[in-house]
């Protein structure tokens, strides 16, 4: 990561001991996180050795088709993912002193300086740390909040698990197990436990008032039906701002909102993100959301991170010719342009067999070479800068005609695939 | 891809399009005696689509863009109004007619992977309506059953969708969404129509994968001389495939004019905030803030009165009497709106005042009261009579009497817009807005916006397509025979993406 010549090949992505280095601000470093499906297709390589950082209080934006693999990196932050999947290796370095000093005996391969590395604490720890540490808004509002209970009572046991975690961190960490999914099935079994105590109560109101819902104490007596969409996902901010997150991972927060209903909450994560200082997560296909929340994005294609940056290095200077074809494929609101430039062909099957050792957008890339069917690891598109990254050789090299592939190279053991 | 020539006549004519569902209304409801809810999916909707034209009908869910889609298509029975297509009347049409019909105008969904039976081949569903309309209808000359007829001409339009003629024999499953999103309009093309409703077409498709399909059918457009009706809920497609579009909310057209009068000069304030609100894919959108529309769209069960927006708009009219700030003015319209129509108590307010004091005695103080809701309603700065007003009625509300203090607002504040519906006006770029229709009220115009707003009001030009009738024939039961049951499907039709 603190490679800065330009054209050369980045450290790569080894499990190295310690942290990454990186930015001082940084509050999260990723590095070489994979994640598979165990199918009865075969393998799926959902997520493939992903190396990103987030600072404090930015909004780091991850922006992928479907198929791209970055809900389940998401859900690979906050580990989780469910069987078939696994996290097949990986770090997740978060900064955090106070763990970093807890653990700092017990598990030393886990710490170095502030920062923690969640992959390595004990499974119980991790999980703990989703609330506190990593909180998660998903698309769809039903994957967090029950239907049988009332909107005000689901926060008011976030703000619980919350209370007790601070009020004995070891013991709760060790003993809360499931806050997330597994939740969901306790809910199920037990419904209506009704153990919020008034004051937790209370506390839900004044986030459901936070996040803008009217008559926050009357609606926190409601089932999540009686919420429009709009509300819905307030709602879910609410029960996801109620462990006062360091990392807010939003995953396609606005993506089933109208475009008025989006532009109030792409306005109220702002306003938390800014008066609470949350580092912000988003995750998104929608590239316009990207370029009005964004300081830092990178563009997943195929599980990988393809090209990172700032927002005008991945913007205005792609290098990548996906993140150029993505932004080619974009109709222009301000200005009709005559033609779009989609990408030809369709996204990969994921399956391992099926992956090949070679960049994995090749059999769409217009500017496909032979130096592109072997691996490709993440170059400097800058010189100087630890910020614009691609995985092409294109960073290196120019396109010379010269060397580019026959048209017909990866037709011949593919039949329907790209064919569009 | 045209202008539509001056005096040429539209392809389709949509008049007084209405399509309500009612709820309540079955056998046991009636024994019950429950009064039937209308729920006005489509409320008045008119159009006209001129040949080789695309127009586009943008909105937000539940706004009924995709019912008038299927309505004027005759899919789903309409409750009111007229639809000409060629000058024929397509809602009398019955037999050969509607057969006709049928063959001139299609369809294709937005739903790729629902839309396409999962249990044909893609040579038979390609083929289908071929085989419904008895085609070919005399045995081909060159010896072809008229089987082979129907396969050789799926073929063709498999290759001519960007497809090969070799998946013939494929089923959908074995299709990537785009792919499959082709079958579909290759389904459409089958007939030869001449006019296409594409109902959110590339909605559920990748950016990159939806490119393909805009070009495609831009390209069919072209090759086959075909009209389109583009249902969109995403402006920048809007912008980039129509010719002309129509804005709606909430059952109704608010807005229509070409696509670049519309998007560059939107007249009415919704289509003005719709516009606001898409965050655009470059690097100048970053940190932008939008100033969003308060609350949610209201139910199409309960429209508001008068113009159907004024729950929301900014630039909401206020009546002679008052001059206050924009802010204020909203400020205490969203206060009425919450207690006329959302059923907002005083009892609510206290006990969020209670819950912030978490557990510490608290008196029930009409102070703290007036507080908190000239907060939550922007009501700090006002003065003088108007605010005498709203302090009376927060006292009155504070002691619980809520449709007093709803009355008491009223009084003072109702504005002309919600005691008049506006009817489209302004010929070519037309809007339903009473700041474009009247010059009794004055907008704050910005000087570049006031040539546009002015030849709005009094351009002379093709007459308003609206004669200003479109409620006198309005029966809040509907006529028999338009009861449908599935209300809440066919509503939420429109919402989803
Ligand atoms: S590495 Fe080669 S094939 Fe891959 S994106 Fe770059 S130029 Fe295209
Ligand atoms: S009629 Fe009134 S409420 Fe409706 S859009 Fe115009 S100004 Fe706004």
């Amino acid at each position: 990561m603190s490679e800065t010549t330009s054209g050369t090949e980045r450290a790569g992505t080894p499990t190295g001991d310690g942290a990454p280095e990186g930015h001082p601000d940084d509050v999260l470093r990723v590095r070489d996180l994979s994640t598979r499906f165990f199918t009865e297709e075969g393998q799926i390589n959902a997520v493939e050795s992903l190396d990103f950082t987030v600072r404090d209080g930015e909004v780091f934006g991850i922006v992928g088709e479907s198929g791209s693999g970055k809900s389940v990196a998401a859900l690979s932050l906050v580990d989780l993912v469910d069987s078939p999947g696994r996290i097949t290796s990986g770090e997740v370095w978060y900064r955090d002193a106070d763990l970093a000093d807890e653990f700092r005996d017990d598990v030393p391969e886990a710490v170095d300086g502030e920062f923690v590395d969640t992959r390595r604490l004990p499974e119980g720890v991790r999980r703990a740390l989703r609330g506190p540490a990593f909180s998660m808004v998903f698309q769809d509002p039903m994957s967090s909040l029950n239907p049988s209970i009332t909107v005000g009572e689901q926060i008011a046991e976030a703000v619980e698990v919350q209370r007790r975690a601070r009020a004995n961190p070891r013991r709760t960490r060790s003993r809360t197990q499931g806050y997330g999914m597994g939740r969901l099935i306790v809910d199920s079994l037990l419904p209506n436990r009704g153990y919020t105590s008034e004051s937790s109560m209370n506390r839900a109101i004044e986030l459901l008032e936070q996040v803008g819902i009217p008559d926050p104490a009357e609606r926190a007596h409601e089932y999540p039906h009686q919420f429009s969409g709009g509300m819905l996902q307030r709602a879910m901010i609410a029960q996801a701002l109620a462990g006062e997150p360091d990392v807010l991972i939003a995953d396609e927060p606005t993506t089933a909102l109208d475009v008025t209903i989006q532009a109030q909450i792409l306005n109220l994560l702002r306003d938390l993100q800014e008066e609470q200082d949350t580092s912000v997560v988003m995750i998104t296909h929608d590239l316009g959301v990207i370029a009005r929340m964004c300081n830092r994005v990178g563009v997943m294609y195929a599980g990988q991170i393809v090209e990172r940056g700032t927002l005008s290095d991945v913007f205005d200077s792609p290098v990548h010719p996906y993140t150029e074809g993505l932004i080619g494929s974009i109709p222009d609101l301000d200005d009709p342009a005559p033609r779009l430039q989609p990408i030809e062909g369709n996204v990969p099957s994921l399956l391992d067999e099926e992956m090949g050792g070679r960049c994995f957008f090749a059999d769409r890339c217009p500017k496909a070479m032979s130096d592109c069917l072997q691996p490709i690891p993440e170059y400097d598109a800058e010189p100087g800068t630890d910020e614009h990254a691609a995985r092409c050789v294109l960073t290196e090299r120019e396109y010379d005609e010269a060397d580019a592939l026959p048209p017909d190279h990866f037709d011949r053991n593919e039949e329907v695939r790209g064919d569009e | 891809m045209s202008e539509p020539a001056a005096g040429e006549e539209p392809l389709l004519e949509v008049r007084g399009l209405r399509k309500y569902y009612f709820e309540n209304d079955s056998l046991f409801d009636r024994l019950l005696r429950r009064e039937p809810t209308s729920v006005k999916a489509v409320d008045g909707v008119d159009l006209e689509v001129y040949p080789g034209e695309t127009l586009g009908v943008v909105g937000e869910s539940g706004c009924g863009k995709s019912t008038t889609g299927e309505t004027l298509l005759r899919l789903r029975e309409a409750t009111d109004g007229s639809v000409r297509f060629d000058g024929e009347d397509v809602m009398e049409m019955s037999g050969d007619e509607l057969t006709r019909f049928r063959k001139r105008a299609g369809i294709v969904f937005q739903d790729p992977f629902s839309s396409l039976d999962p249990r044909m081949t893609v040579g038979d569903i390609v083929g289908e309506g071929l085989k419904i309309h008895g085609m070919p209808e005399e045995s081909p000359e060159d010896g072809r059953s008229k089987r082979e007829w129907r396969r050789d001409r799926a073929r063709e339009l498999l290759e001519r969708v960007g497809l090969s003629a070799d998946q013939i024999d494929r089923y959908p499953h074995e299709f990537s969404g785009g792919q499959r999103q082709r079958v579909g309009i290759a389904r459409a093309l089958a007939l030869d129509p001449e006019f296409v409703v594409l109902d959110e077409p590339v909605s559920a498709l990748d950016v990159s994968v939806q490119a393909q399909i805009l070009n495609l059918l831009e390209d069919l457009q072209e090759e086959f001389g075909l009209t389109y009706l583009f249902i969109a809920h995403d402006l920048s497609v809007v912008r980039h495939i129509c010719d002309r579009v129509a804005v709606m909310y909430l059952g109704e057209v608010v807005e229509t004019g070409p696509t670049d009068d519309i998007f560059e000069s939107p007249k009415h304030p919704y289509t003005e905030a719709l516009l606001e609100s898409v965050p655009r894919a470059s690097v100048e959108e970053q940190g932008r803030r939008v100033d969003p529309l308060p609350g949610d769209v209201p139910s199409p069960r309960n429209p508001p009165s008068g113009c159907h927006f004024r729950t929301r708009c900014p630039e909401v009219i206020q009546p002679a009497t008052v001059d206050i700030p924009q802010e204020q003015y909203r400020g205490v319209m969203n206060l009425r709106d919450r207690l006329e129509r959302q059923g907002f108590t005083a009892e609510s307010v206290w006990e969020t005042l209670e819950s912030e004091h978490d557990g510490d005695d608290f008196e029930r103080d009409t102070v703290a009261f007036k507080e908190a809701m000239r907060e939550e309603f922007d009501l700090a700065d006002l003065s003088g009579a108007t605010m005498d007003t709203v302090e009376d009625a927060l006292e009155i509300l504070a002691n619980g009497r809520e449709d007093e203090a709803a009355e008491r607002l009223r009084e003072a504040f109702a504005s002309p817009c919600e005691e008049e519906e506006p009817v489209l006006t302004g010929g070519e770029h037309a809007a339903a807005c009473h700041l474009f229709a009247d010059e009794e009220y004055d907008r704050d115009l910005d000087p570049e916006d006031v040539g546009n707003a002015m030849g709005g009001m009094g351009a002379p030009g093709p007459s308003p397509p609206v004669d200003g009738d479109v409620d006198d024939d309005l029966d809040p039961d509907g006529p028999d025979g338009t009861v449908e049951a599935d209300a809440d499907d066919s509503v939420g039709t429109d919402g989803d993406r």
